[in-house]
């Protein structure tokens, strides 16, 4: 089978920072597949490197097995909370509707279609009550919550996202899990960044282990194993404190 | 009113709307300063081109200062960029230094040559509204027609950069042209503005407007139009004010409005001013404190809980004694209701 996605050879550097080292990883199609690695091991820029927000140094990425070169309305990302200013004068309903501007002309309007679409997603993100709302009077889980439905209104077949779980209570944690996984029931593909491998273990089935360069991936029992964490966290890490 | 005085203030109102259109989107951006950078950047070119060209022309010394703004711009961008200088230091850096060759250059300009001496390069420094013409009208109301358009044009498109650039280069939006669009637009109006508001007063111009709009809405279609009214309205009722008292320079009359429209935004909208607010506390608390007695008083507690909600109680009538009144039964209720308890 065709991964969903593919990267070979990824450099990546902030200034003297060589943040991404010679990564290849590979996602299989239809998985959760979450990329665990200790803090500064270079996930989220793996995620905007692959998007195209940050330049790559040296790599290919496909996706489907075709070239990909980032900024396509076929992957949908789901950035950190914090990336955006919640005061800033937007409607719950607008936010979501942004998943489609993709597919829309330069001077385009969002059409009849594009509307259903982001009201679905609202809908399936259980926020379709407060579509009125100004963005700032969510509460955490609901921003995360409205972040997804934005990237589910995309309409796309890989969502990518980045700490999704991060200052989200557990109800909010299992309503996010329960839709990333109807997502990929329906044939789409998951990659989330997430730093809890308690919860990795439990609801991803996949996993991309990073610290700088690639220390392990496959499904989650095997590139979760001991030595492999012990590899990438250092000498620091307790599985029983973390289970 | 004069004809003249006509000429200005329709120049001075189109202004303002312009500069606060534009505005609404570098407020939003977190890049309030960056008109102001350009602003002071500006003084540079403008000698420059009188020194090396001996013209007067406004036209031409405004086409330099634009240059010389968009440069001051680029270098505090590579500043932050590739010298990793933080925002804020890197725009400091080159507003100041800027400024600081714009002022020596026109000193310099206007020592050594004839033209410079009469350019009127120092009516820069805080502007000259009573300048304005009918020429500049219409310029600016093309200017005006233009941007708007554009605005119009490409509303979702700047809402999405300005909202979350990172999420629009995701989705293959192109996020930093149109930063540079709005840049670039942002660099115009400043500039447009100089002659009138001056250096250090043009860029107030496309921020205060919007930060007093801000107060009365949570859309960004009805922020953009308020901060137009906004920026048009203090823009004409400073002139206004100038041309009322003589000696009243004009562009700081307007800047002094719009900070006015500020402050009555701040302490009187109905939501987010601060009396709004506070007022909204203070039921907020009042009624906590006056439930916490009444449920004491209900379940027989004899000390009081709050002091203060006993007061409250007392003084509507919701108690009697160490007892709840009928109608302090009935407030209880019903505020157990609206709570959901």
């Amino acid at each position: 089978m065709i991964p969903a996605l593919e990267v070979a050879g990824l450099n990546v550097a902030y200034g003297v920072n060589w943040v991404l080292q010679d990564v290849d990883m590979s996602v299989e199609a239809g998985s959760l597949t979450a990329i665990v690695g200790p803090n500064g091991a270079g996930k989220s820029t793996l995620l905007k490197a692959v998007l195209g927000i940050v330049p790559k140094l040296s790599g290919v990425v496909s996706l489907a097995g075709q070239p990909f070169t980032g900024a396509d309305p076929r992957v949908a990302y789901v950035p950190q909370r914090e990336s955006v200013d919640w005061d800033f004068p937007v409607s719950v309903e607008e936010v979501a509707l942004m998943g489609t501007y993709g597919h829309m002309r330069m001077w385009g309007r969002p059409s009849r279609a594009d509307r259903d679409r982001a009201a679905a997603a609202l809908k399936d993100v259980q926020l379709t009550p407060l579509r009125h709302r100004q963005i700032g009077q969510l509460s955490g889980g609901q921003q995360q919550r409205l972040f997804l439905a934005r990237a589910l209104a995309q309409n796309a077949s890989l969502l990518m996202l980045d700490e999704p779980f991060s200052g989200v209570d557990a109800a909010s944690q299992e309503a996010i899990l329960g839709i990333l996984e109807g997502f990929a029931q329906r044939g789409g593909t998951v990659l989330a960044v997430h730093h809890d491998i308690a919860t990795v273990q439990r609801a991803f089935d996949h996993a991309i282990l990073l610290n700088r360069t690639l220390v392990a991936q496959g499904p989650v029992s095997s590139a979760l194993n001991r030595a492999n964490l012990k590899a990438a966290y250092g000498d620091w890490f307790d599985p029983q404190e973390d289970a | 009113m004069s004809y003249n005085t006509w000429i200005v203030l329709i120049g001075a109102s189109l202004l303002g709307m312009v500069c606060a259109a534009v505005g609404t989107f570098g407020v939003l951006r977190r890049q309030a300063l960056l008109g102001d950078v350009m602003a002071h950047t500006a003084l540079a070119g403008a000698a420059l081109a009188v020194w090396v060209s001996g013209t007067r022309s406004l036209p031409i010394m405004l086409a330099t200062a634009l240059l010389t703004g968009a440069l001051g711009l680029l270098l505090m961008e590579w500043l932050r960029r590739v010298g990793r200088l933080r925002t804020d230091a890197a725009q400091a850096l080159v507003l100041a230094t800027g400024f600081g060759l714009g002022i020596v250059l026109s000193r310099v300009v206007q020592n050594v040559s004839p033209a410079g001496a009469r350019s009127g390069l120092d009516g820069f420094l805080y502007g000259k509204a009573a300048s304005l013409v009918r020429q500049d009208v219409f310029l600016l109301a093309a200017v005006a027609a233009l941007l708007l358009g554009a605005i119009v044009l490409l509303w979702h498109r700047l809402k999405l950069t300005c909202f979350d650039p990172e999420g629009a280069t995701s989705q293959g939006l192109a996020a930093s042209r149109w930063v540079q669009a709005m840049n670039a637009a942002l660099a115009i109006v400043v500039i447009v503005a100089l002659p009138m508001a001056g250096i250090v007063l043009s860029a107030g111009l496309t921020i205060l407007p919007v930060l007093a709009a801000r107060f009365w809405t949570d859309r960004l279609a009805k922020l953009l139009g308020l901060a137009m009214i906004l920026g048009g309205a203090t823009a004409a009722g400073g002139i206004a004010l100038s041309a009322a008292q003589p000696g009243w320079p004009a562009g700081p009359s307007v800047v002094l409005m719009a900070g006015l429209a500020f402050l009555v935004s701040f302490l009187f909208a109905p939501k987010r001013g601060l009396l709004g607010q506070e007022q909204a506390r203070i039921r907020g608390v009042r009624a906590i404190q006056l439930r916490a007695h009444l449920l004491a008083t209900q379940r027989g507690l004899t000390g009081p809980v709050s002091p203060e909600g006993e007061r409250e109680a007392r003084r509507r009538g919701l108690i009697d004694g160490t007892l709840l009144t009928p109608a302090g039964s009935e407030w209880l209720r019903s505020e157990e209701a609206r709570l959901g308890r």
